[in-house]
């Protein structure tokens, strides 16, 4: 598969992720975070298309994706915050 | 119009956007013709159908309010006429091929009518309201643009949820105003029920259809495979489809019934069937269960209207042997169910151990039972259950199936799960924007799996369109 045979394709994507987990717990800055990280996240899969990857693999990289936020989206609810 | 259509895309922005603008007192004209014309886009002359089933009914059951003595008679004008319409578009060649089956000879040759989209749905509708409206029920609605919206409401109109006059028109009436939990509550039904359709019902439908395109090239481990995914497909098609016509009928400022409630975790058939297309079978149990004596003559009789209401519901579904017989083997499997719940009900077992037992054996019969559904003759239903029970291969050819397509098939009954949790965007929440990120990101996944479906020729109707 195309996506994982080009580690550069997930720097936007970790960064995307790594932002709207970060920011989620920052309210001031959640929406500007948030916004940052989706856009990011957008990157990655303008990128994926141009290396020539499919939809089904930037949709199985995504669904991972939304995975690992749930899964922090959970923790963070459990913390309260 | 379907939902999943891209003019559907450009239809409901400028719907919603315009009915924000428009004062209250023009809305339910703009819904009207938003309706007709969504319904329309698919075939002109289906307008046709509605329309005069909608004048009749209306008529009928203004009658029925001002010459109460004859009130009978508009009753049976209004059932004639709707049923008539759904008995000539939907079984008059089925009925036709029995009795040249049966080897009497008339000659027959096939009309092959188109069947109007939705027809089952809003004929049930109109029926409910006249025989209410026969009953005393609820009162006849006079303003025929009114009624004509409540018959052809756009979100619900072509697979329902049945609604009842007293739920949904009171509603279409009130001054409504768009709020940030209304729009959360909508975004999230329509959100979810685009996932159910686009990343789970219509990637595991690729799997089924090959499976059930040529049954016997497959195994029987393929086939029950392919038979339970099938649950999973129209589960999630159906379900999908609600929650899109909720998600949408919220952002209307309208609620509409709930079809779905988990209905793959009932742990008895009795509970399944109150969890599964929940309006159908209230009006199933209203008009005819009930009329018929219900439970209330004796065990023989309640058996007897059980398989009644069921063969009715199997016919419903279309006009084909599988369909009746999928709605008797209901019928008989929820009889056995009553006649073994005594015994059962003595075992001494832990309530949750039960319930766990009860929830597994449910979904293993109502999944079995998907292979009579799904299966396109009488000779498909014979290969499905000889290879399943008696030639049971543990073969399993993957050749057809790409990696990402088995990961996303696994995430996505993963996301199935979770969904449910799904969190909403509402008024005074603090994590509102991080939730934004989150939808944005599903309907990025969903758009993704939306072009992936039209640029591989892929599932993409409503399967309950076709009834």
């Amino acid at each position: 598969m195309i996506v994982f045979a080009q580690p550069i394709l997930f720097l936007p994507l970790c960064l995307g992720l790594l932002l709207m987990v970060v920011f989620s717990f920052i309210h001031r800055l959640c929406l500007l975070g948030n916004l940052l990280g989706i856009a990011s996240i957008a990157t990655y899969v303008v990128l994926s298309f141009l290396f020539g990857a499919n939809y089904l693999e930037i949709i199985l990289v995504l669904l991972i994706t939304l995975a690992i936020y749930f899964l922090f989206d959970a923790v963070r609810r459990r913390l309260g915050k | 119009m379907n939902f999943t259509s891209l003019p559907f895309f450009v239809f409901l922005p400028v719907v919603l956007l315009l009915h924000y603008l428009l004062p209250h007192r023009y809305r339910y004209l703009l819904l009207l013709v938003a309706s007709y014309f969504f319904y329309a886009y698919l075939n002109p002359w289906l307008l046709a159908l509605i329309v005069s089933t909608t004048l009749l009914t209306y008529l009928c059951a203004l009658g029925m309010e001002k010459y109460p003595k004859k009130r009978v008679l508009f009753l049976i004008i209004s059932i004639i006429f709707t049923l008539g319409l759904l008995f000539v578009f939907k079984y008059l060649d089925f009925t036709l091929s029995l009795f040249v089956h049966a080897g009497l000879s008339i000659s027959f040759y096939p009309l092959n009518l188109i069947l109007p989209v939705g027809i089952s749905f809003y004929t049930f509708q109109t029926l409910a309201y006249v025989i209410d409206v026969y009953k005393g029920k609820t009162k006849a609605e006079h303003h025929i643009l009114y009624y004509a919206l409540f018959i052809s409401f756009f979100p619900q109109l072509v697979a329902g949820p049945i609604e009842k006059k007293d739920n949904l028109l009171p509603q279409l009436r009130a001054e409504r105003n768009m709020d940030l939990d209304k729009f959360g509550e909508g975004l999230r039904y329509f959100v979810i029920g685009f996932v159910k359709k686009v990343i789970i019902a219509d990637f595991l439908a690729v799997y089924v259809n090959q499976v059930y395109a040529d049954l016997s090239l497959f195994s029987g481990f393929e086939i029950l495979l392919s038979t339970f995914s099938f649950g999973i497909v129209i589960y999630c098609d159906f379900s999908g489809y609600c929650d899109i016509a909720l998600g949408i009928a919220k952002w209307l400022g309208v609620d509409l019934s709930k079809n779905f409630d988990r209905p793959y975790l009932s742990s008895s058939l009795k509970e399944f069937w109150n969890r599964w297309h929940i309006t159908l079978n209230d009006f199933f149990t209203e008009y005819i269960y009930i009329p018929l004596g219900g439970s209330k003559k004796g065990r023989v009789r309640k058996y007897l209207n059980i398989l009644i209401v069921f063969f009715i519901s199997g016919l419903w579904h279309g006009a084909s042997l599988h369909f009746i017989l999928w709605g008797l083997a209901h019928g008989l499997l929820l009889i056995i169910e009553d006649l073994l719940y005594a015994p059962i009900s003595k075992i001494k077992l832990e309530d949750g151990a039960k319930r766990v037992i009860g929830i597994v054996v449910t979904y293993i019969l109502v999944n079995l039972a998907w292979g009579l559904f799904r299966a396109q003759s009488l000779n498909d239903i014979a290969i499905i259950y000889s290879k399943i029970f008696a030639s049971f291969i543990p073969a399993f050819d993957l050749s057809f199936f790409t990696p990402e397509a088995i990961i996303i098939a696994i995430l996505g009954i993963a996301l199935l799960i979770y969904l449910p949790y799904l969190p909403k965007i509402k008024r005074g929440e603090k994590q509102n924007y991080a939730y934004i990120s989150m939808y944005a990101l599903l309907i990025l996944i969903v758009g993704l799996g939306y072009f992936n479906n039209m640029t591989s020729g892929g599932e993409s109707s409503f399967i309950y369109f076709q009834f």
